[in-house]
Formats: C-alpha cells, sequence, structure tokens
C-alpha cells in the first residue's frame, strides 16, 4: 500500500513538473526551479530511502541494517539541514515543519512523546492516519535520531525485549517523514508554481522567502549557537547543540550555510553586492567548529571559534539586510525582530 | 458618475470629524479607520490613518520611528508616541491630517511609546522611565494648554509600557514591564536576574494606588507588556518572556475585576509558534475573544475571554499590529512585510483588505481602531 502511494506521488510530480506556470519574477522563478524544488525532491527521495531502510530491517534486523538506517537518517537529516530555512509554503502549513523536525526540543517533548509510544503494544494505532494524532515532537527526524543513536540504541533494537515495538514506532515515523516530504514536493510542484504565475502572489511568495531566508541568520545564532555556548562556560549547555546525538551539530550548521549562500548567490545574480562573500566568510569559520559542540562549548581557549562564528553570522545578516530586500523591490518587517 | 479618490478621501475625513465630536443628539456615526505607525522602503517614518477599503485618509511624517498612538476623546486630535527609549510624542489633527505639536520629552525622563487621555480629553498620561534612578513615571500632560507637562507620578514598577483607563474612566491600568532599560546602553535589559512585572490599578486623580498584582514567582521572568480592556473592567494582559528561551510559559491572561490573575494555556505545539513573545493583543468588538499577535512566531493566537479556553492560532509573517473589527469575533492585522489583513470568524485564510496601496508599508507594532 505505501508503496502504491510513493508510485501515486511519483506520477504526479511529473505530471505537475511538466506544467508550463512560471512566476511572473525572474529571480522568483529561478529560486524556486533551482533551489526549493530540486531541495525538496532531494529531501523525498532520501526520505523514500530511509523508509526503505526501516522496512528491510524491521523485516530482518542485523547490525548491517542498523547501520544502514543510521545513514539513511544522517542522509535524510542533510537533505532537510539544505532546506530548512524556508518556512513559506506548504512546510509552514499543518505543522509539517514542526512534525518533520521538532527542533529545539522544548520541555523535553520528544522524549517524553517517544515514550509513550514506545510503551503501546501492537502496530493498530501505527498506521498513517493514527499516528498523526500523536506528539508533533515525536513525529520527525529528532525522534529517530532518538532510536538510531541514544546511548544503547543498537542494542534496544537488536536484542531489546521492545524491540518489535521499537522497530515498527521507526518506521512509522520514516512513513510520516515521507509523507510530508512528499506533501511539500507537490505543494510546490503544483499549487504554488501555479499560484506565483499572478504578480501579487509573486510578490508575497518572493517576499516571505526573503523574510525566512533573512530571519534564518538570527535562528543560527541564538538556537543554534548561542543555546549550547550560554552565557559562559559554567552556563554551556552542550545537549542543547542540534543533532548532538549523531554528531552532527557542526555538519547542519555546514548545510544551512551552504544553502544561504546558494540562495543569495541565486538573488544576487548580476547584481553588485557582497552578500554572498559575507556568508562565504561565515561558512569557512563554521568548518573550523570542532565536530561535536559539545565538549568544546565547555571549553574557554575552544570558544573562541564560536564567538568568530556568531560575528560572521551577525555579520552576513547584516550584509544581507542592507542589500536583498532593495534587490528583490520587497520590503521587511522588523516586528520580528527588534519588537517592543 | 466618476468619483474620484480624492473625493473619497475628503469625503471620509469629513466623516471622521464628524464621527470623533458628537452631533447635537450625542449620536455618533461610525466610520470604521485605523492608524498605524509605519516605515517605507527607504526608512522614512510616518503615521497614517486608512479605511477598511483601503483609503489612506492622512500621512503625517514622524520624527522618528513611532510606536503606539491615541484618541484624545471629543477631539480629532491624535497621539503617536516615540518608540522606546524615545524623546518625543506628536500630536495630529486627524482631520486636517496635519501635525499640530511635537512634544520632547522632560529633561532625564524619556517615553515608553504609550499613553492614554483622561475621558474629557483634557489630560494625557504617558509612560515614561526616569533615566537617574529607572524608576517607572506617569507624565502628565495638559492637552488644553499645548500639551504641557503638568505633573508625574510614579508608575508603581520598572519599565511601564502599555497604559490605559477601567471604564470608569478614573483607574488608571499600568503594565510595569519590570525591565529597567537605559538609551545610553540602548534597549540592552539592565537587570535581567531581577524582573519583578505587575499591573497596577491607580486611582489617577489621587495618585493613590488601588493594587499592584504580581504573577506568581515561577513566572516572574514573563515582561507583562501590552493590555486590553473590556467593559466588566477585566484587563487582558500580553507578555514577553525574558527567560530560558526553552522554557514555554503562558503569555496571554485576565486580571479580573477582583483582582485574581488567570494565565491561559494552549497547547504546547501552538505555544511553540509564539515563540514566547507578545507584540500586541486586542479584544474583538464583542469582547469575547482575546487575540493576541506574536511577530516573532508570525502567529496570531485566540482565546475565549471568559473561560480562557485556546481557539485557534493563525499565522501570518512578522504580524504585530491588531485591532477590532466592526464585525463581532473579526481582527484586523499589520506587518512589516506581509500588509494589512483580516481575521474573519469562518474564514479559512487571512485575507488582504483593499487592494495593493496599504501592502507595501512596514508596519510598525501597534494599530488603534477609531470610533469602531
Amino acid at each position: 500500500m505505501k508503496r502504491a502511494l510513493a508510485g501515486f506521488f511519483l506520477g504526479l510530480a511529473i505530471l505537475a513538473v511538466a506544467g508550463p506556470a512560471r512566476a511572473s519574477d525572474d529571480t522568483l522563478n529561478q529560486l524556486v526551479e533551482r533551489f526549493i524544488v530540486p531541495h525538496y525532491q532531494a529531501l523525498a527521495l532520501t526520505a523514500d530511502a530511509q523508509e526503505k531502510s526501516w522496512s528491510e530491517f524491521c523485516a530482518r534486523p542485523d547490525e548491517m541494517g542498523f547501520k544502514a538506517l543510521q545513514r539513511a537518517y544522517l542522509a535524510t537529516a542533510d537533505t532537510w539541514s539544505q532546506i530548512e530555512f524556508l518556512h513559506y509554503g506548504p512546510i509552514g502549513e499543518e505543522f509539517r515543519a514542526e512534525r518533520l523536525s521538532y527542533w529545539p526540543e522544548r520541555k523535553n517533548a520528544t522524549a517524553k512523546g517517544l515514550a509513550v509510544l514506545l510503551e503501546k503494544d501492537g502496530v493498530a494505532d501505527l498506521t498513517p492516519e493514527m499516528f498523526v494524532k500523536n506528539s508533533v515532537a515525536a513525529q520527525g527526524l529528532p525522534a529517530l535520531e532518538r532510536l538510531l543513536f541514544d546511548e544503547k540504541a543498537e542494542h534496544e533494537m537488536l536484542m531489546g525485549a521492545r524491540r518489535e515495538r521499537r522497530c515498527a514506532v521507526g518506521q512509522a515515523i520514516a512513513w510520516n517523514v515521507v509523507m510530508i516530504a512528499h506533501e511539500v514536493r507537490l505543494g510546490w510542484t503544483s499549487d504554488i508554481v501555479e499560484a506565483i504565475a499572478k504578480p501579487d502572489t509573486a510578490k508575497e511568495a518572493t517576499s516571505r522567502i526573503a523574510t525566512d531566508f533573512l530571519a534564518f541568520f538570527a535562528y543560527m545564532r541564538d538556537s543554534k549557537l548561542r543555546q549550547p555556548l550560554g552565557k559562559d562556560v559554567a552556563s554551556a549547555r552542550p545537549q542543547l547543540a542540534e543533532s548532538w546525538r549523531s554528531k552532527r551539530s557542526k555538519r547542519a550548521l555546514q548545510l544551512n550555510l551552504e544553502a544561504a549562500e546558494d540562495v543569495s548567490k541565486i538573488i544576487m545574480k548580476g547584481k553588485e553586492g557582497d552578500t554572498p562573500a559575507t556568508i562565504a566568510t561565515a561558512a569557512s569559520l563554521a568548518d573550523g567548529l570542532p565536530d561535536e559542540f559539545g565538549p568544546a562549548v565547555s571549553d574557554a581557549k575552544e570558544r573562541q571559534q564560536f564567538y568568530l562564528v556568531l560575528d560572521a553570522l551577525a555579520a552576513a545578516r547584516d550584509k544581507a539586510r542592507g542589500e536583498i530586500p532593495a534587490i528583490l523591490g520587497i520590503t521587511v518587517g522588523f516586528n520580528s525582530s527588534d519588537g517592543d | 458618475m466618476v468619483i474620484d479618490r480624492r473625493q473619497i478621501v475628503q469625503g471620509l475625513a469629513a466623516a471622521l470629524v464628524a464621527s470623533l465630536i458628537p452631533d447635537h443628539a450625542g449620536a455618533k456615526r461610525r466610520v470604521p479607520l485605523y492608524v498605524s505607525c509605519r516605515m517605507d522602503a527607504e526608512g522614512k517614518a510616518s503615521a497614517a490613518m486608512f479605511s477598511l477599503a483601503g483609503e489612506e485618509i492622512f500621512s503625517t511624517v514622524l520624527p522618528s520611528r513611532g510606536h503606539d498612538a491615541t484618541l484624545r476623546p471629543a477631539s480629532p486630535e491624535i497621539v503617536v508616541f516615540a518608540r522606546r527609549p524615545g524623546n518625543w510624542f506628536a500630536v495630529i489633527d486627524a482631520g486636517a491630517g496635519k501635525l499640530v505639536a511635537t512634544v520632547l520629552s522632560a529633561e532625564s525622563r524619556h517615553f515608553y511609546g504609550h499613553g492614554v487621555f483622561t475621558a474629557d480629553g483634557r489630560l494625557l498620561y504617558a509612560t515614561e522611565n526616569d533615566m537617574l534612578t529607572g524608576d517607572g513615571l506617569l507624565g502628565i500632560y495638559d492637552a488644553s494648554d499645548s500639551y504641557r507637562r503638568i505633573g508625574e507620578i510614579a508608575s508603581r514598577g520598572v519599565g511601564p509600557h502599555d497604559i490605559a483607563f477601567l471604564p470608569d474612566g478614573k483607574t488608571l491600568v499600568v503594565a510595569n514591564g519590570g525591565l529597567r532599560t537605559s538609551p545610553q546602553t540602548g534597549r540592552e535589559i539592565l537587570n535581567p536576574d531581577d524582573i519583578k512585572p505587575n499591573v497596577t490599578l491607580i486611582e489617577a486623580s489621587h495618585d493613590h494606588t488601588l493594587a499592584t498584582l504580581e504573577l506568581a514567582q515561577r513566572f516572574r521572568a514573563l515582561s507583562i507588556r501590552h493590555m486590553a480592556v473590556a467593559q466588566d473592567r477585566t484587563v487582558a494582559f500580553g507578555c514577553q518572556y525574558q527567560g530560558d528561551p526553552n522554557d514555554l510559559p503562558p503569555l496571554v491572561g485576565t486580571v479580573k475585576p477582583d483582582g485574581k490573575i488567570a494565565l491561559f494555556d494552549m497547547p504546547v505545539s501552538e505555544l511553540m509558534g509564539m515563540s514566547n513573545y507578545v507584540g500586541s493583543l486586542s479584544l474583538d468588538r464583542n469582547e469575547d475573544i482575546i487575540a493576541a499577535t506574536s511577530p516573532q512566531g508570525g502567529s496570531v493566537a485566540l482565546w475565549n475571554r471568559r473561560s480562557g479556553e485556546f481557539l485557534s492560532r493563525e499565522k501570518m509573517s512578522d504580524v504585530c499590529g491588531i485591532a477590532a473589527l466592526p464585525d463581532r469575533h473579526d481582527f484586523l492585522l499589520t506587518s512589516g512585510n506581509d500588509g494589512v489583513r483580516s481575521l474573519v470568524e469562518g474564514a479559512e485564510t487571512l485575507n488582504r483588505i483593499s487592494d495593493d496601496r496599504l501592502q507595501s508599508w512596514i508596519w510598525d507594532n501597534h494599530l488603534l481602531p477609531v470610533n469602531l
């Protein structure tokens, strides 16, 4: 049944891509065709592969299969990091972004939601229709990360007393990720592409994409760096780093910045400006971060590199805010950034 | 017959003036209009009044970025305050669409962006900061004497922000946000570990404290900033959380007429969408619903005012300004990058009002309804 649905999604996508609708704005066309749609397609492909890995593993669990699950998770998390900045469009509807990647984890919500899921028996509650009624926090990638990278994850999955239920829950989450990824991809390749052929909608879409892009610098600073750093060594909280269990905190940030640079190049193409270069500077400084933020944020010397990245991100944000709205002919609000 | 835009605007302006001042029968004609501060793409600040048809009634250039506006009763005057730490408020004649006066803050004082008139329109109370001590103040201005500053009283807290009168017209209610700031250090919070927000009721004529209401100790980092007052004396308030960003405290509540405080819950997944921050709030025309905006979360959330039941959350990028629409349970919303939209009960989406003219502005934090 699931396979049949996946085939259905693919068929729809091919039909939709074949449509001639184009946005009235060329930069927007470039953003959609060269960045947004390919990245959501990549997300859907890795999500498909991940779901396949879970199906195979649950049918015949072994160590190699578990390693394959971990690799499939990392690949899916990577494709998500590359399009994570965008909230506009179908990802921002029906809690898809939160369901796909509930992070930062507040109130221990993923741990609690996953514990509730793992305690139950059987599989009746894990059909796609039933599964979406569970806690949003336990429906996506952070929950899978716990199943695959927690301290005793491999043992629990291969030899734990509740391994069958654990596998079924993982499979249900992986399928949920597939559903979300395809819904978003289809939304972009059909509904939105058609809508932005109209100038009014195109302007709104451009403005919203740019706003998401500009806001993401603060998100990277505040959530991805400042939270684990804390105010000082004593208040550092390594476990607030993104994806610390799978040791991809740095990689996630690198992919975020790589995506930001690509987006800025599309927007700035043929225009004078330094936004791509300032993002590239931040990216090269991020390359100097340790792979795991954990021990480093508690070390006064190693914190220095984090501060350099924070400063570089602030510079990139300021440069982008100064250049991009004018180039796109849009206004960017300040209520969300300075408040009162 | 062709009616040009100027005629419509002149007609609306005339209706406005007529509607602000009761006619001989005491009846008011209702022309729903709204006032908000805004910026253009070049960063020029102005305040504007517009109709729901998208007509701009007036636009007045401001010295710098404005914040909230308040209407002087029985007068066409509207006062617009500078954003904190601002040192001016502007008096605009809404009928003529002209700046009447710009009043500067007193020595070692600055404004917090909000103020309210007495019911007779004579006195204006403005939330202010004593920059020497950090104490919150209410500056008192005599509108009948060119807005001469005739005195000041304590706000009974630090960082007073929003201010209103209860329906009795005698009791001032002040949201003391609890955050100490100084113009020397901009908007940096100087007392992050010692925040004591409160809602204080003051008998204005005697400078007498009627009640100072504080949140429970565990909610002390909730800076109470904005309010909306119902006719039954219930004060709805919205907060901005200054504690650990991983906490998700409730952000909206009410002070009942008996002084009891209730904080309103919402599902965690919805609360996440508010980003620990309420930028503005409003009651609907029937006062059944409290709606609070979160520009940080790009969300507007609704609760039943009486039961505290969470109703829904809608998304709108950078949304902050909010005011009741003439129809019950409906609201008007403004954003820095998503123009002006309506939140209509039963509608599936937030719809843009009117045409393009209102959409290209960077609308600021607050929206003042005039004569609903």
